[in-house]
């Protein structure tokens, strides 16, 4: 199998203001967010990091996206350094989180091609794209309209191919479900398995055991910004359901720690 | 009745407890207070008597006993007695050359004496404070006079208009009191209308992330936001220069004699360059406020305080003291286009100073952009909880 991410010894800290030391209840001004985290995802497969709120999901994703620099180590898309060479990076990645909401007053029609642009796609590779995806997912009787017209799913799949324009064959997704009603939430797996299968390589990050289960090859449980294990979904519930072994292995993480 | 009050009780909380909250409360007031107290200091500092200034006067047909009421303790006064011709000495009034014409009626001593009361008249200009200032100083010293002593005489008894201001210098004066202290406010305020929104908008939407990972330099993106508002900012801006413009008359209802023809082409010019200038300042300053807000409403209630700032230097152009002479003022930005504004206005216009505005905004402006594009590239800014 051919690794496409390589993720080594990522360690990132944040300072914490005054009011991010009462709400995380602490007395130190120093989060370690990731810590000393490493694994690698494989060609054409679907990976699941999962990990309860503030475990650094985010904060992993956003490394490997280039958007925020690690402290420490180092991550590897198709043998390119995310540190070194960020710009060769943003042109093989796509980026979503489910936090995304587009701006109201524009079409779907102009916002993917303000994003193809800014991606340098040429015209008509851009239009041709354009015209199937928008087809594929039913935008096209939209494209026309602004987006504040539109409901939460429709505006759900236009976020998701705006973050496609340029073809990329890496796509980043963090919670990809988050907040979304069922009838969405069912859409974006459909979206997600259905890139799998044009052999697009996927990372998600998710709390929820039920999106894992049912879309992901391989799955890393993060805590604390520690990687506990990383491996494939089939090994991990050879002899549990994913929820169980998940707290089971929270329960001695945090064990561990409070002793 | 108990939820309702649990209700305003947690509001009030988070009202009086948020720091911000409270300054965007209270500032207005603040800020009412602090403007109106300006104008209050002004209108008394106005009638302090300057013992440097020289008051010029030219007195016509003046009897010898009269002379001694230019004796001042509080001004100093110089009487020009080389000028004996009425008309020479008020087109010198017109043009500020002296403050003050007294002119009394021929054999105005004799005429005290008899049946027919004679007339003293007293020419000013009222668009000179001085002018003003020492007029009144005289009136009242008339009327002393010719009350307590056996004299009996008119002041400024006639039909003639007193006053010699121009219909130009009336206008001028009111344009510079009023014009850049609306155009600095309406300008602040369209900036902030558009810069606000488009960068801290797009992170609090999460957009910016979009943005961000799009293979585009950072600091393009800073430069195209900049530039787009500043745009914007700049088409706002002529739509308040225009309007006022066209409405100054109106703005002026009760004066019929308002008009613009002492401005030319090249007031325009120099007024629109200031605009421009000022505008890409307040957009550059608003964008990096904007920038490190994480929401719109906190970026507006940031920007409050910058606000303040700009409306106390607009405030300087209300003053009706002319524009500043010290050139090292026209290094400080908002206050410099504001006195300049406030030189082009009253026909006063200096170029040297002008030009030290134009340029030390521009320096400031790229610092700001500079500032800016590092901002862009920051991520504790760019994703800062
Ligand atoms: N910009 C930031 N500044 C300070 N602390 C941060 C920042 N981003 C994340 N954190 C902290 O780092 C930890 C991990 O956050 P995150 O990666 O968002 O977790 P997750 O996505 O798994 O919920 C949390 O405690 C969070 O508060
Ligand atoms: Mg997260």
């Amino acid at each position: 199998m051919e690794e496409i991410l390589v993720v080594k010894n990522l360690k990132k800290t944040f300072k914490l203001s005054k009011k991010q030391q009462k709400i995380e209840k602490t007395k130190s001004d120093i989060k370690v967010a990731v810590n000393d985290l490493s694994f690698s995802t494989y060609k054409g497969e679907i990976y699941g990091l999962l990990g309860p709120n503030g475990a650094g999901k985010t904060t992993t994703l956003r490394i490997i996206s280039t958007l925020i620099k690690a402290d420490e180590g180092d991550a590897f898309i198709d043998g390119v350094s995310v540190k070194n060479s960020p710009d060769i990076i943003r042109k093989k990645i796509g980026f979503l989180t489910s936090e995304l909401k587009l701006e109201d007053f524009f079409t779907p029609n102009y916002l993917y091609d303000y994003f193809s642009e800014l991606h340098g796609v040429e015209k008509h590779t851009a239009e041709k794209r354009k015209n199937e995806l928008f087809k594929k997912f039913g935008i096209d009787k939209f494209k026309e309209v602004k987006i504040g017209e539109l409901s939460t799913g429709m505006k759900q799949k236009i976020s998701l191919v705006i973050s496609l324009v340029h073809d990329p064959n890496f796509i980043i997704f963090d919670e990809p479900t988050n907040g979304l009603d069922v009838l969405t939430a069912k859409m974006v797996t459909d979206f997600l398995i259905d890139l799998k299968n044009q052999g697009k390589t996927i990372i998600i990050s998710t709390h929820i055991f039920s999106l894992i289960e049912k879309v992901c090859d391989r799955v890393g449980i993060i805590i604390n910004g520690k990687m506990i294990c990383s491996d494939t979904l089939e090994n991990l519930t050879a002899d549990m359901s994913l929820e169980d072994k998940f707290f089971e292995i929270y329960k001695q993480e945090v064990g561990e720690e409070n002793e | 009745m108990n939820n309702i009050w649990t209700i305003i009780k947690k509001e009030l909380k988070r009202i009086f407890t948020d720091k911000r909250m409270l300054a965007s409360l209270i500032l207005p007031g603040v800020l009412i207070f602090v403007l109106y107290s300006l104008m209050g200091d002004f209108m008394t500092s106005s009638f302090v008597p300057n013992e440097n200034y020289e008051y010029r006067i030219v007195a016509i047909n003046e009897p010898e006993s009269f002379s001694s009421i230019h004796n001042s303790e509080n001004y100093n006064i110089k009487i020009e007695d080389d000028i004996t011709d009425v008309d020479t000495a008020k087109s010198m009034l017109a043009n500020n050359q002296i403050e003050l014409i007294i002119v009394y009626e021929e054999d105005f001593e004799n005429k005290l004496l008899g049946e027919i009361k004679p007339n003293v008249s007293i020419y000013y200009n009222s668009t000179s404070t001085e002018s003003t200032e020492i007029y009144n100083y005289y009136l009242t010293a008339f009327s002393v006079i010719s009350v307590n002593v056996t004299y009996n005489f008119y002041v400024n008894a006639t039909e003639d208009d007193f006053d010699l201001a121009t219909d130009e210098d009336t206008s001028a004066m009111l344009i510079t009191m009023l014009v850049p202290f609306l155009l600095l406010v309406f300008l602040f305020s369209g900036c902030m209308a558009v810069s606000t929104e488009s960068i801290a908008g797009e992170k609090e939407r999460g957009t910016i992330a979009t943005l961000l990972v799009t293979p585009v330099k950072r600091s393009n993106i800073a430069l195209g936001k900049v530039i787009s508002l500043a745009i914007a900012s700049l088409v706002s801006s002529l739509s308040s220069f225009i309007g006022l413009i066209l409405s100054i008359p109106k703005l002026m209802g009760e004066v019929e004699s308002i008009t613009l023809s002492m401005y030319n082409l090249l007031t325009y010019i120099e007024i629109l360059i200031l605009m421009i200038v000022m505008v890409l300042l307040f957009t550059v300053v608003l964008s990096i406020i904007s920038t490190f807000a994480k929401s719109v409403k906190e970026a507006s209630q940031y920007s409050l305080p910058v606000m303040v700032i700009v409306m106390m230097f607009a405030m300087t152009s209300m003053m009706g003291t002319g524009a500043s002479n010290v050139t090292l003022l026209y290094l400080i930005p908002v206050y410099n286009i504001v006195q300049c504004m406030n030189a082009i206005f009253s026909l006063s216009f200096n170029v040297v100073n002008f030009l030290i505005t134009i340029f030390s905004n521009i320096v400031y402006i790229g610092i700001g952009i500079y500032l800016l594009t590092r901002m862009f590239n920051s991520e504790k800014i760019m994703f800062n909880k």
